[in-house]
């Protein structure tokens, strides 16, 4: 039973993960790199090999209580015969036992197969660089943070999104007004000429990322955009082996809400500004409506890392591709009023100084 | 005050030929002062405050070769403040230096009149704002009938006001000096400075915070794909409206000139108190 994909490497026989730095697969045993053009070809086949139905041990101990293994899925590893434990949505990780990567291709059958992968480019040592570089030049930051900080947890992950296109037909009502003002000798004039402004066209949107997976926090995943989707590439398994990956558990149905919404703010905002040379600008009546929708599914690069401070989580994400590092930090209010006196203590006299010159 | 009454005998007669200048005085303008700087006729000050007041007033027009006068009086026997200010400077021999450089302050208590009367130098350093400026202050006191820190007042004017028109340009409508800064400023500027404070830590706290959704999805709208069919700004209605315009009284600048019944030219102003 073809269940997990271990990628063996041809002239050792070791466990093969894709290497971010030279865009390849590379054993990490004998060094040999190989083309991910070749792999491809070998993916094909091992797909063919797939059977029809997925095998899995759902191990309910008696002491399991009722409902505390659903979604929890057990595989055999196929170098060292570890299990690895997994939930319903873990489509590549690594064996406990003998840390080699492997891919759950039952995972990416079908319909759940990725129309495509942004392969990471960047690596575990520049994400903890990240993170360094994060915490720096932040004066609320708590001190000892940054040294009692330590990363409980550091791991890459193909996080799935769906990516929407589409055309949106809008047709927009403003009400606006011109103010024009003039005087003579005992009068000043001010006159108000009111407008309706209508606005008719389209614009056209696409790939338009929203989180898949409900492990990661939608504003975390948002903050790290922009992806360059012009890196992506067609899907293959290849590309996940060394990485942690989930298949999506967020319909594309569900997703499309989030997209609409900002896909209309945009549209609201593009023909807004098309709109010139008015005081004021009111929408009286807006319709949008959005045409030719669809969705793929892809994995986007995330390297998400966790770390613990006085009890409490802090996790940071960085855009795997770009390098892009989000993570909100904990505020030193100590420091906070510190900086809050002094300021007050330099500007209070300063304002007092101005007011003196010109009042 | 055996003087004071001298004096009072003096103004009494005075008074006589100031109604009637040109038949009892002739033209005559005496070259040496002929009365002390301060003349209270209408009995406002103690005998105290008279002697300080005096005692200033010889001290600071001394000092700045510079006669600043200060005359009370009960009536202007029918002339109007200005005339009545600038004869009596005129014809007391006031003024010093070989221009008569000098400022009077008249106060005449029978219609609650003042009356400033420059000359010389005086017109220079006293412009129309200037006097204005300082005359509001000194009023504060006046219509208050605290006579005697309206005139101290009037004398520190003075002084500050020959002081600057010697060494620099004179205090005018955009050079008027400084009023001390109210104390409700300061509870202002700290209010003030605190909301800078607030907002420079609001700006280092928002460094903390780097995770928030995305607005809109400007970044994903594809090249060109923007095309707009109809594009129409129709006119409906207009509405005028119209304020007055406020009155642009603002002076000029400068002093104002006039000719007093001697002949000679003076600056000044008057008002009530």
């Amino acid at each position: 039973m073809q269940v997990l994909q271990e990628y063996k490497c041809p002239s050792c026989g070791g466990a093969i993960a894709f290497d971010s730095n030279i865009q390849k697969m590379k054993c990490p045993y004998c060094d040999t790199e190989f083309e991910m053009e070749s792999l491809l070809a070998l993916d094909e086949e091992l797909k063919k090999q797939l059977p029809d139905d997925l095998e899995w041990n759902s191990k309910a101990g008696g002491e399991w209580a009722e409902g505390e293994t659903d979604g929890m899925v057990v595989y055999g590893c196929k170098s060292c015969g570890g299990e690895i434990v997994g939930d319903a949505n873990t489509a590549a990780t690594s064996c406990p036992f003998c840390d080699n990567p492997v891919v759950i291709m039952g995972q990416f059958k079908g319909a759940l197969k990725p129309d495509y992968v942004i392969p990471f480019k960047l690596d575990k040592r520049t994400a903890k660089e990240s993170l360094y570089k994060h915490l720096k030049g932040k004066r609320l930051l708590p001190k000892v943070f940054k040294d009692q900080n330590h990363i409980d947890e550091i791991k890459g992950i193909y996080v799935p999104f769906w990516l929407f296109d589409a055309d949106a037909d809008v047709s927009i009502r403003y009400r606006g007004t011109r103010v024009m003002a003039w005087s003579d000798q005992n009068y000043n004039y001010t006159k108000t000429s009111f407008y309706s402004i209508i606005r008719e066209g389209d614009i056209g949107f696409e790939k338009v990322p929203v989180d898949g997976s409900t492990k990661m926090d939608d504003d975390l995943m948002e903050s790290i955009e922009p992806f360059n989707f012009n890196e992506a590439v067609d899907f293959q398994t290849a590309y996940l082996a060394g990485y942690l990956a989930d298949k999506y558990d967020v319909t594309e149905m569900e997703s499309i809400d989030r997209a609409n919404q900002r896909i209309k703010r945009s549209t609201e905002e593009a023909f807004r500004s098309t709109v010139r040379g008015f005081a004021t600008v009111i929408p009286e009546h807006t319709s949008i409506q959005l045409k030719n929708g669809k969705a793929k599914y892809a994995l986007y690069p995330v390297w998400i890392l966790n770390t613990t401070w006085k009890g409490k989580k802090y996790t940071f994400a960085m855009n795997g591709q770009t390098g892009k590092f989000v993570g909100n930090l904990p505020m030193d209010w100590g420091a906070y009023w510190k900086w809050f006196s002094l300021y007050t203590f330099i500007f209070s006299p300063i304002i007092y100084f101005i007011a003196k010159m010109i009042v | 005050m055996k003087d004071k009454k001298y004096i009072k005998v003096f103004i009494l007669f005075l008074m006589v030929f100031l109604l009637f200048p040109s038949t009892i005085l002739g033209d005559t303008i005496p070259e040496e002062r002929q009365l002390p700087r301060l003349v209270d006729n209408a009995e406002l000050l103690t005998d105290e405050e008279f002697d300080n007041l005096l005692a200033k007033l010889d001290e600071v027009s001394e000092r700045q070769n510079f006669d600043i006068v200060i005359a009370t009086v009960n009536t202007l026997g029918g002339l109007s403040p200005t005339e009545f200010a600038d004869d009596f400077f005129d014809y007391n021999g006031y003024g010093m230096g070989k221009d008569h450089d000098g400022i009077i302050l008249l106060l005449s208590m029978e219609e609650r009149d003042w009356a400033i009367s420059t000359h010389g130098f005086g017109i220079n350093a006293f412009t129309d704002s200037g006097q204005r400026h300082m005359m509001d202050s000194v009023l504060d006191y006046l219509s208050d009938g605290n006579y005697y820190d309206g005139f101290n007042t009037y004398i520190e004017f003075s002084d500050d006001y020959i002081t600057q028109a010697r060494e620099d340009k004179p205090y005018d409508n955009n050079n008027l000096p400084k009023a001390p800064l109210s104390p409700v400023w300061i509870p202002i500027s700290i209010g003030g400075g605190m909301i800078i404070a607030f907002i420079i830590t609001a700006i280092m706290k928002g460094q903390l915070k780097s995770v928030r959704m995305k607005r809109a999805a400007t970044g994903y709208i594809r090249d060109q794909s923007m095309n707009l069919r109809r594009k129409r700004d129709l006119y409906l209605y207009s509405s005028v409206t119209r304020t007055p315009r406020p009155k642009n009284n603002s002076p000029s600048g400068g002093s104002s000139i006039h000719r007093s019944s001697s002949g000679r030219s003076h600056g000044g102003s008057s008002g009530k108190f």
